[in-house]
């Protein structure tokens, strides 16, 4: 595919071009060899589930420059202004059972924390299961959601990444200034955000092929990366157990061990960091 | 859509043995890992034990009833089927928890049931600000989304599997679910 030389040190919120990016990525790719573009949408999961149920491949992208209507997990919203990030997703036909599919939280982490740090230079953490931390402050969201589907295509997975790329410290609200970072506040070199684009998809298509293989490399891997581990942690479930965080099951589930010494294994719920 | 793998372990026992000593339940935890097994499950006369396990990360993870016999012939299939509670034991606190109490035999027949594909979190609407995707009375076809199912932050949706009318919401909004647990009761 024919595309156009793009600069590097092309200012940081340079509009994303999908030949751009296309351009970047090696030819056996899975994930990414169809790429969208869009400069605006609700939001991009829903993008993708519409595309899904009208039968697309497995590796599609649909990057958008704004969403009207970015969310998190239960409906919160994620913002996700033109220029300062990048907001995308991705469609994913994984094998075998929706029940064995949890552990594409920590594929997807694992990706965005390991391109992170290759196209900026920052050290990335993960908080358990997918939200990843540099200095402390979350600086990419990841929300993923399975539909059963159709019958004739099956079941899918749809991945919505948003990474903070430009944002100033001001441009978070009051409520999240504490808690939420981007890539340019703790790089030292400009951010661009086509190499990060391209980084990211890179490492999210050889991860996923290890995901398939050897589903537990990923996990040790994320596990190298735990933010919690040592911390003291509480189970925002009814009843859920608190205590420090020790680490990762085989699973990727994550391991507390409660002031009696009892191990508790979480797979699910919100956590508090105490 | 669920997968299931029943272990059969034949327990060198008096027919009229009540309990499991706890390094016999070990064993069976071990084979269940061995086998990446997610269910065990033994009845006898005044007798119960089930044992469950999340096993979350591997795609590719036993997908078709398995039947390992160890010592001897398999339990007959029909000693697994549901019937009044008894002692029902769990693998380990952490990893999961006691099934709920099966129900008797004569109300399971007037009512189908769906039931959870894996260990999460049951959510009955897409936000807390959103109304339920179904409610008691309503009717409901094999492709109706009835409620999400989070695990480790992945939001999966679940279809009905059957058609009927919501009987019961069995599973509460927020709690943690097991595998295999009732969560709607279809009539």
């Amino acid at each position: 595919m024919s595309s156009p030389r793009f600069d590097e040190a092309a200012a940081d919120d340079a509009p994303l071009h999908a030949d751009a990016i296309h351009a970047r990525l090696p030819a056996d790719r899975l994930l990414g060899r169809e790429i969208v573009v869009l400069d605006e949408t609700g939001s991009t999961n829903d993008e993708i589930a519409r595309a899904a149920n009208a039968a697309a491949p497995e590796g599609l992208v649909v990057f958008a420059e704004r969403q009207r209507a970015g969310r998190g997990r239960q409906g919160r919203r994620w913002e996700s202004r033109a220029g300062v990030g990048l907001w995308f997703s991705l469609l994913l036909r994984p094998p075998g059972q929706m029940s064995g599919w949890a552990g594409l939280s920590l594929w997807a982490a694992l990706g965005v924390a390991e391109a992170a740090e290759t196209a900026t230079g920052v050290v990335a953490e993960i908080k358990w299961p997918n939200d990843v931390l540099v200095a402390g402050r979350k600086v990419a969201g990841i929300l993923i959601e399975t539909h059963a589907g159709k019958a004739q295509d099956g079941a899918f997975a749809v991945v919505g990444i948003g990474i903070n790329v430009g944002h100033r410290p001001d441009d978070f609200s009051s409520e999240l200034r504490d808690r939420a970072g981007s890539l340019a506040q703790f790089s030292q070199r400009p951010v661009n955000r086509l190499a990060l684009a391209s980084t990211v998809l890179m490492r999210l298509d050889a991860n996923y092929r290890l995901w398939q293989s050897a589903p537990t490399e990923i996990v040790a891997a994320c596990s190298r990366r735990c933010s919690l581990r040592g911390r003291r942690v509480r189970s925002l479930l009814p009843g859920g157990p608190e205590g420090v965080a020790t680490g990762f099951d085989a699973a990727g589930q994550l391991l507390l061990r409660d002031d009696a010494g009892q191990l508790h294994t979480l797979a699910s719920g919100e956590l508090q960091t105490l | 859509m669920v997968w299931r793998a029943v272990l059969f372990v034949l327990i060198p026992n008096h027919p009229r043995r009540t309990h499991l000593e706890l390094k016999e339940i070990k064993i069976i935890i071990d084979l269940m890992k061995r086998n990446d097994l997610a269910l065990f499950q033994l009845e006898r006369e005044g007798f119960k034990i089930k044992l469950q396990r999340g096993s979350l990360a591997a795609p590719g993870a036993a997908s078709g009833p398995l039947t390992v016999q160890v010592g001897g012939a398999a339990l007959p299939a029909a000693a697994l089927a549901a019937g009044d509670g008894a002692a029902s034991a769990s693998s380990s606190p952490a990893a999961s928890s006691s099934a709920p109490a099966p129900v008797a035999a004569s109300e399971t027949e007037a009512y189908r049931e769906i039931n959870s594909p894996m260990v999460g979190t049951f959510y009955q609407s897409p936000s807390p600000e959103a109304g339920p995707f179904v409610k008691v009375g309503q009717e409901v076809t094999e492709d109706s989304v009835v409620c999400i199912i989070e695990a480790m932050k992945v939001m999966n949706e679940i279809k009905a599997e059957t058609k009927g009318v919501i009987a019961e919401i069995v599973a509460e909004n927020g709690k943690p679910v097991q595998f295999g647990q009732v969560l709607f009761k279809v009539k």
